[in-house]
């Protein structure tokens, strides 16, 4: 691959929007999965790793462990076993080996897959979008890593959305000048449309909520907050913090040890005897909430509008599966504000999402809470946070939920 | 209990339980795999199992055993019940001790990661290995999966918590299910070959060793002798 002499000794970032080619040059340059491989390209292959943005598919599947995992992958008879403690520590996982692998956050299956990849490569190691889903500290230093892996004769290429604030830690290159295929052509964007109202939410109110999974210790702790309607809440925090648990606890997916979910007037609201109707939730994977065989299906109960709004209608008659990650996390978002519920929680809405859907979304959002709902978005992208008009911020810690004044 | 007791203990206590035809025997012998298991913190587990599983199938037989199939033409309905009663229970118990003895044995096993050990002492390496240890994994993890998407669906106000509710959502279900796995199981099977995990795992020692014969695998093995040799008395 003639790109392959331009990229930097350490970590190179592929710059480009969504369509530009930036993952099939990724994958050409890792000989990945869905590539051809070149004859004598073999036995590059086995030095090459590949982290996709879905991380739990780069796991092994054959252990039960995060510590036999990380065995598996040779973390003892590697030169390489300081770098992948170091990766683990800012999540803590190094604590974890006694954990399943298929119980961490997403968070945290990234930086599991990440220590695996840097374990089975010697040459190559090409991630993409992967980073996105760590928090700002996690990635940080996570880069920090992978450049020090550098040193030692690996080099790191990504494509990932979020640099803005991390391009001192990476040379930065453009997809074309690495001889990345042909852009594809790029969907319409988000339009500038108003949706249609939900139904008016009312305010919610954590009294004191406190949650653990079963055997497991306390994941909120003594929660407070009031929520209130007409807002953007961003919910931010270490990854495994328990803001995905927090956003469950507010849609009724699990129930409260301790404490109470009220509504605006004091009187128990107890969201978990009819989950999704007050809150609704956008997972992270979009994979697993495409429920249908064609995207018109999905907005088969409405959403014309949405579907406008979201720049849907050249795929209407395509299979969800069938749509790259981006288009396939766009149509899941759009089916969650499709279903109008007076509250959503959206999990990381521009997961592998370029700056340009962000920026569109971000102006969606701004105009979504001028009505009488409410928004809570779970991101680590600081960047998208001040995009959203008058977003109020909140950040999730061990101690509890605080509002951040900017 | 070292792995090679284990396994003589699982055949032992399976053989024991399709052999003996007595509800009593087999009573006491889930009760005391209740226990042993309740030791070792897996008695909600069986206890669970027996409820969800065996309790309905004890009803279907008690039902087909006593209604449909014991009486003749001209019986009267429940006429034969002291016969049908005693072999739908022993069909039942006997259902429940064998997967009381497969959740003993090798439960532990995988919630600690020892199954490597277990089945290498059992002469299962290679590609059966591998096959058996993605097996086990793919059934905890299409239980997460599943768990997902009827919680995405929920979230979406798309279902019931009911159990009733959550079979519904089924068609649902099916759909996003069977992509996922499809897809992970590409994507594994060519991260198997990319990065060696095969040969990998053929030199792979967990560091977490298995016990050798002792004490405790001894007393296993009597007690499991002892079973077999009830439920061949009781015949």
């Amino acid at each position: 691959m003639s790109g392959r002499a331009q990229l930097g000794q350490s970590v190179t970032a592929v710059e480009g929007e969504n369509f530009s080619g930036r993952s099939e040059l990724l994958r050409l340059l890792a000989n990945a999965p869905g590539t051809s491989v070149q004859p004598g390209h073999q036995a590059d292959e086995r030095q090459n790793a590949w982290l996709g943005i879905d991380a739990h598919n780069y796991l092994s599947g054959l252990v039960q462990t995060v510590g036999a995992e990380l065995e598996l992958h040779g973390i003892d008879d590697s030169d390489r076993r300081a770098s992948v403690r170091s990766l683990l520590e800012p999540v803590g996982l190094s604590s974890l080996l006694a954990r399943n692998p298929l119980t961490l956050s997403g968070g945290e299956q990234v930086v599991l897959a990440l220590a695996t990849a840097t374990l089975a490569t010697r040459d190559l190691l090409a991630i993409d979008c992967a980073l996105e889903q760590l928090s700002p500290t996690v990635r940080s230093h996570a880069l920090g890593v992978l450049t020090a892996l550098g040193h030692a004769g690996v080099r790191t290429v990504l494509a990932d959305n979020r640099l803005r604030e991390f391009r001192s830690q990476v040379a930065v290159a453009s997809a074309a000048s690495l001889g990345a295929p042909e852009p594809r052509l790029r969907p319409p964007g988000l339009a500038a449309a108003r949706l249609d109202d939900p139904p008016a939410a009312e305010s919610i109110r954590l009294d004191d909520v406190t949650f653990r999974y079963r055997k497991g210790p306390a994941v909120l702790r003594g929660v407070s907050f009031t929520f209130e309607p007409g807002q953007v809440y961003f919910l931010k925090g270490p990854n495994g913090i328990g803001k995905s648990t927090l956003g469950k606890l507010l849609c009724g997916l699990i129930k409260p040890e301790r404490g109470a979910v009220l509504d605006g007037h004091g009187r128990a609201l107890r969201p978990w005897r009819s989950p999704g109707h007050t809150v609704g939730y956008h997972f992270q994977n979009p994979d697993l909430q495409l429920f249908s065989t064609s995207v018109a299906q999905e907005f088969a109960s409405g959403g014309t509008d949405v579907v406008a709004a979201f720049g849907l209608q050249e795929c209407l008659g395509a299979h969800p599966h069938d749509l790259p990650f981006v288009l396939r996390k766009r149509v899941a978002v759009a089916a969650a504000f499709a279903r109008r519920r007076p509250w959503l929680i959206l999990d990381e809405p521009i997961l592998g999402q370029d700056d340009r859907t962000a920026l569109e979304l971000a102006a969606m959002l701004s105009r979504v809470a001028v009505g009488a709902c409410g928004l809570i978005v779970i991101t680590h992208s600081e960047w998208f946070r001040t995009l959203v008009h008058q977003a109020r911020i909140l950040r999730l810690t061990a101690d509890g939920l605080t509002e951040e004044h900017v | 209990m070292s792995p090679g007791a284990r396994g003589v203990c699982t055949v032992l206590l399976i053989a024991g339980a399709a052999l003996s035809v007595d509800p009593r025997a087999l009573a006491v012998a889930w009760l005391v795999l209740a226990l042993a298991a309740a030791s070792v913190g897996l008695g909600g587990v069986i206890v669970r199992f027996a409820l969800v599983f065996i309790a309905p199938i004890a009803l279907g037989a008690l039902l087909i055993n006593g209604l449909l199939h014991a009486p003749v033409p001209g019986d009267q309905w429940w006429s034969r019940f002291a016969v049908a009663a005693p072999a739908a229970m022993a069909l039942s118990l006997r259902i429940a001790v064998i997967a009381a003895a497969f959740q003993l044995c090798f439960l532990p096993l995988i919630d600690g990661g020892r199954l490597i050990t277990f089945l290498r002492t059992w002469r299962c390496t290679g590609r059966a290995l591998v096959v058996t240890l993605g097996g086990v994994t793919l059934v905890a993890e299409l239980k997460l999966r599943t768990r997902q998407v009827l919680e995405s669906r929920l979230a979406q106000g798309l279902g019931a918590v009911t159990t009733w509710g959550a079979l519904r959502q089924l068609p649902f279900v099916l759909l996003p299910l069977t992509v996922y796995m499809l897809d992970a199981a590409a994507n594994r099977s060519d991260l198997w070959a990319r990065r060696n995990l095969v040969e990998r795992l053929e030199r792979y020692r967990p560091s977490e060793a298995e016990p050798g014969f002792g004490a405790v695998s001894a007393a296993a093995l009597v007690l499991c002798l002892g079973w077999l040799g009830v439920a061949l008395w009781f015949r």
